[in-house]
């Protein structure tokens, strides 16, 4: 049933555990009674850009909370490089990993740099004494998102991108190896939401960063995406390279699609243009 | 530029020193002030370590006890009323709505009206107590049994729980109001919160808990800061939400309850002065803490000071002025809540 | 029966020298000379020094926490004396100010109060609002030998004690038992044989039909739980500027079911002079008040005291 593996380095078993930012082991996921996720076995590749993929309701949410440690896990096991994830201090997690949750909210008024210091907090001690370093993470990650020039402004007063762009710099300014950004272009109009994912693939390409994404574009999600993970009732149906994980019969078995899929004039990815539903 | 924030650092500075210089003003103020008149050089004669007995009787040893009091039970309401409104995310929270009032209220009735041998001076004993039992009571209950979240303080039933006990801890004090057949007046006196009859033994009391806890709240204020992001947010940031909201508690409750040892329960305190803080310098702790504190402070002494001068001798409890006014602005907060 | 007097006077005796002693709730007191400048806190002190000739410079006379003032037996007498504060909250300021030598407190009321007015002037607590007809008499030669006035307030007990006696006289012998109540707008409350009133009429000759009951001196009854109990006598007291409830239940055909209606023996006293009267003068008014309104005899009621 699964197809998991296709297009992925073929010595993935042999690679130790520790090679991977993060790393999943016959974990099972839900809440109360209800299981989301029976078990999965999943490797995040490093430095790459991975999105997860699947119909509403499939747990690609689950499973992106659950790595970043915001869901308890019913059994098994999660690795932050080959590292029980759980029995790891949270503020050391915090130093390694960020996640930028759906739909954020702050208290009124708080104004974007003082959102991106938010960021910060895993490194700072009991007092919040404001380090050189400090003060370069900060700085470095309103530049990176473009907000330095929205640095004094109060949160609210800005666009839904400015806004969300404000929130990927807090997450950045806590200078992490691997960024987890659940649906991070819901609510926005599609210039924004390119903006987003550029700023997405940006981050990987200039500073080495693990990036995995729950994205609901399928085109969007193979344009910015090296890997991608296209999951249904909770198991993994796919895993690979973005190239060549959408084919027509992954649309058909995950979304109920049929498809066409051209060559993106661009990038030379495959491009669906969905027709019609298999129901 | 127009959109700069308006919540500054410097901005909250001037705003604390304007009320510290208040909360100076209205002491002396308040010095001055009461059922017997003392002219201002007498007061200032008594200050500098002169003047007749008399008025250094009423100066230092009735109304400065008092004023101390006062701007310590203020402080504290309001800086627990502003933790536990940041733990909750919920700006109707108050110690009323998590248990500690209601405890604190029924002890206080039981000892006073159903123990008549009881011990003099034990009454804030007895309602510190019930303070923690009343706060122990909402968290057992919103507690989530056998869930697979672990102890992690939900806010909502936090807060629901908080109104349902407080209800039923209120009826239960009804109960034995009706039942009781005298000494109605000073369990009424302490219910509606009032700084009536505190003495320097009182104030010495007090004083060690705010030296203790109202540093501690400080100390609290970044990780308020970011358990007010949600609970996603705070745990991605490294904090480990659920000991972070029950410390934070924990500090709120010991000062509500240290507070109602002082002055009662002083209604909407814990309410009203976060919220003015909070439209004052914004919601960063760092500055929405001190500020609070000097508000509580500001607030309950002019209440004090204000039913102390307004019908002479007869001393309309602080507690009224400050739900007067703190009740109409939870009305009014709730309408615009939804 | 007087063993508090007996108490008391053992310490007045030991200390004939050295000024006075007197033991209260709290301790002793020692006063050097008697008191000149009282304070008194309740309105049994201000019956008991107005009895003994002393007029006090301040008392509780402020109307808070739901207090309804003097009784009005008592009233008339005190207008002249300043008031510091009420009951419930006494001004400590204005005490302080009127410069006591000797403070009275009640012993429940101002618990708390007692060490902040101790430190103004010497304070003696009594049991006054909870205190029985015992501790009453108790305190009035305590009061007495405090305001170097004890031969006064000797006389006046045993005044007292004639006149009770005197009162017993008319008391009819085999006569049913009586049920008596406070009755305001919202509720009838009975009192036991063990309340001040329900004790003190049971004193004076006239069974009280009910006992304590789960360590209450006093309960809430209803209509139905009036006519249950179903008294010979009932005694009821009613403010006269208020509106009692069982005017409402009047009307009720449930209440002529009731004996005491049926035999014409339902008496009203005026409430504010017998629950808040307290001492000696207001022990003379309701001795003499419970043989005008012919309860004793268990005949129908005068006209004062008709229902």
């Amino acid at each position: 049933m699964s197809r998991q593996g296709r297009g992925a380095p073929t010595l993935r078993k042999a690679i130790p555990m520790t090679d991977f930012p993060l790393a999943t082991e016959k974990l099972r996921l839900g809440y109360g009674s209800s299981i989301i996720i029976p078990e999965l076995d999943l490797r995040v590749a490093g430095g790459r850009v991975t999105s997860i993929i699947g119909p509403n309701g499939c747990g690609k949410s689950t499973l992106l909370r659950a790595l970043a440690r915001l869901l308890p896990v019913g059994s098994g096991q999660i690795h932050l490089y080959g590292q029980a994830l759980h029995a790891l201090p949270s503020r050391e997690v915090a130093r390694r990993l960020a996640i930028l949750p759906q739909g954020p909210t702050a208290p009124e008024g708080l104004s974007v740099e003082e959102l991106v210091w938010f960021g910060r907090h895993p490194h700072q001690g009991r007092f919040p004494v404001r380090r050189e370093e400090d003060r370069e993470a900060v700085t470095w990650a309103l530049d990176q998102t473009g907000m330095r020039i929205f640095a004094g402004r109060p949160l609210e007063s800005l666009s839904g991108g400015q806004r969300q762009r404000a929130w990927i710099a807090m997450s950045l300014a806590q200078q992490t190896d691997i960024l987890l950004l659940d649906e991070p272009t819901t609510y926005l109009d599609p210039s924004h939401q390119l903006e987003v994912l550029h700023l997405a693939q940006r981050l990987n390409r200039e500073q080495g960063k693990t990036v995995v994404m729950v994205l609901h574009d399928l085109n969007q999600a193979v344009r910015y995406s090296d890997d991608l993970i296209a999951m249904k009732g909770g198991e993994v149906v796919a895993q690979g390279e973005a190239g060549t994980v959408l084919t027509p019969e992954l649309l058909r078995e995950v979304f109920d699609l049929k498809a066409h899929i051209l060559a993106d004039p661009d990038t030379g990815k495959p491009h669906v243009i969905p027709y019609a539903l298999t129901r | 530029m127009i959109h700069t924030s308006r919540y500054t650092g410097r901005r909250a500075l001037f705003i604390g020193v304007l009320l510290l210089g208040a909360a100076l003003l209205l002491g002396i103020l308040a010095l001055g002030l009461g059922a017997v008149k003392t002219p201002t050089g007498d007061v200032v004669q008594v200050l500098l370590g002169r003047g007749d007995e008399l008025t250094r009787q009423l100066v230092l040893e009735l109304r400065a006890p008092r004023i101390v009091v006062a701007l310590l039970t203020g402080a504290m309401f309001a800086a627990s009323g502003a933790m536990m409104q940041g733990v909750i995310r919920n700006p109707l929270a108050s110690p009323d709505i998590i248990g500690v009032g209601a405890g604190a209220g029924l002890a206080a009735t039981l000892f006073l009206l159903a123990w008549p041998g009881a011990p003099p001076g034990g009454l804030p004993w007895a309602a510190l107590a019930g303070a923690w039992a009343g706060f122990a009571l909402v968290l057992l209950l919103s507690r989530e049994w056998g869930g697979h979240t672990g102890n992690a303080l939900h806010p909502v039933r936090l807060a629901l729980v908080g109104v349902a006990v407080a209800a039923a801890l209120g009826a239960a004090q009804q109960l034995v109001l009706v039942r009781a057949p005298d000494g109605l007046g000073a369990a009424l006196s302490f219910l509606t919160g009032t700084v009536y009859g505190a003495d320097a033994v009182r104030a010495a009391r007090v004083l060690p808990w705010a030296l203790v806890l109202l540093p501690a709240a400080l100390l609290c204020a970044r990780t308020l800061d970011v358990l007010n992001l949600g609970e996603d947010l705070a745990t991605s940031l490294g904090t480990r939400v659920g000991a972070a909201r029950l410390f934070c508690l924990a500090v709120a409750v010991a000062l509500a309850g240290a507070a109602v040892t002082g002055a009662g329960i002083l209604g909407f305190v814990g309410l009203l002065a976060p919220h003015l803080a909070r439209l004052l310098v914004g919601a960063r702790h760092a500055r929405l803490l001190p500020v609070a504190m000097l508000l509580g402070a500001v607030l309950v002494l002019a209440a004090d000071t204000l039913g102390r001068a307004l019908l002479p001798p007869t001393e309309v409890p602080a507690g009224i002025f400050t739900t007067l006014v703190g009740a109409p602005y939870f009305l009014y907060l709730l309408r615009r809540t939804r | 029966m007087h063993k508090n007097i007996l108490v008391l006077s053992a310490f007045t005796l030991l200390s004939v020298a050295a000024g006075l002693t007197v033991g209260h709730e709290r301790g002793t007191l020692d006063l050097k000379t008697p008191a000149r400048r009282v304070v008194a806190l309740e309105y049994s002190f201000l019956d008991t020094l107005v009895a003994l000739g002393v007029k006090p410079v301040g008392a509780a006379l402020g109307l808070q926490g739901g207090d309804r003032g003097a009784p009005p037996y008592l009233a008339p007498r005190v207008k002249a004396i300043p008031a510091t504060g009420s009951r419930a909250q006494p001004s400590l300021e204005l005490i302080a100010a009127s410069r006591p030598d000797l403070i009275l407190a009640d012993a429940f009321v101002h618990q708390d109060t007692y060490p902040q007015l101790a430190r103004i002037a010497p304070t003696a607590a009594f049991q006054s609002r909870r205190g029985s007809l015992d501790d009453l008499n108790a305190q009035t030669l305590a009061i007495g030998q405090l305001v170097g006035r004890e031969a006064a307030a000797k006389r006046l007990l045993a005044d007292q004690r004639a006149l009770i006696n005197k009162a017993r006289a008319f008391a009819k012998k085999g006569a049913p038992s009586f049920v008596a109540a406070v009755v305001t707008p919202r509720s009838l409350t009975v009192h036991t044989r063990e309340s001040f009133v329900g004790s003190f009429l049971e004193d004076l000759g006239r069974k009280n039909q009910l006992p304590v009951k789960d360590g209450q001196t006093q309960y809430e009854v209803a209509l139905e739980g009036l006519v249950a109990l179903n008294p010979q006598t009932l005694v009821l007291f009613t403010a006269p500027d208020e509106t009692p409830i069982t005017d409402a239940w009047k009307k009720n055909p449930l209440w002529q079911k009731i004996a005491a209606v049926q035999r014409g023996r339902v008496y009203q006293f005026n409430r504010d002079n017998w629950t808040r009267g307290r001492g000696p003068l207001a022990l003379r008014l309701m001795v003499a008040e419970t043989i005008q309104s012919r309860l004793l005899q268990d005949a129908a009621p005068g006209a004062d005291f008709r229902d």
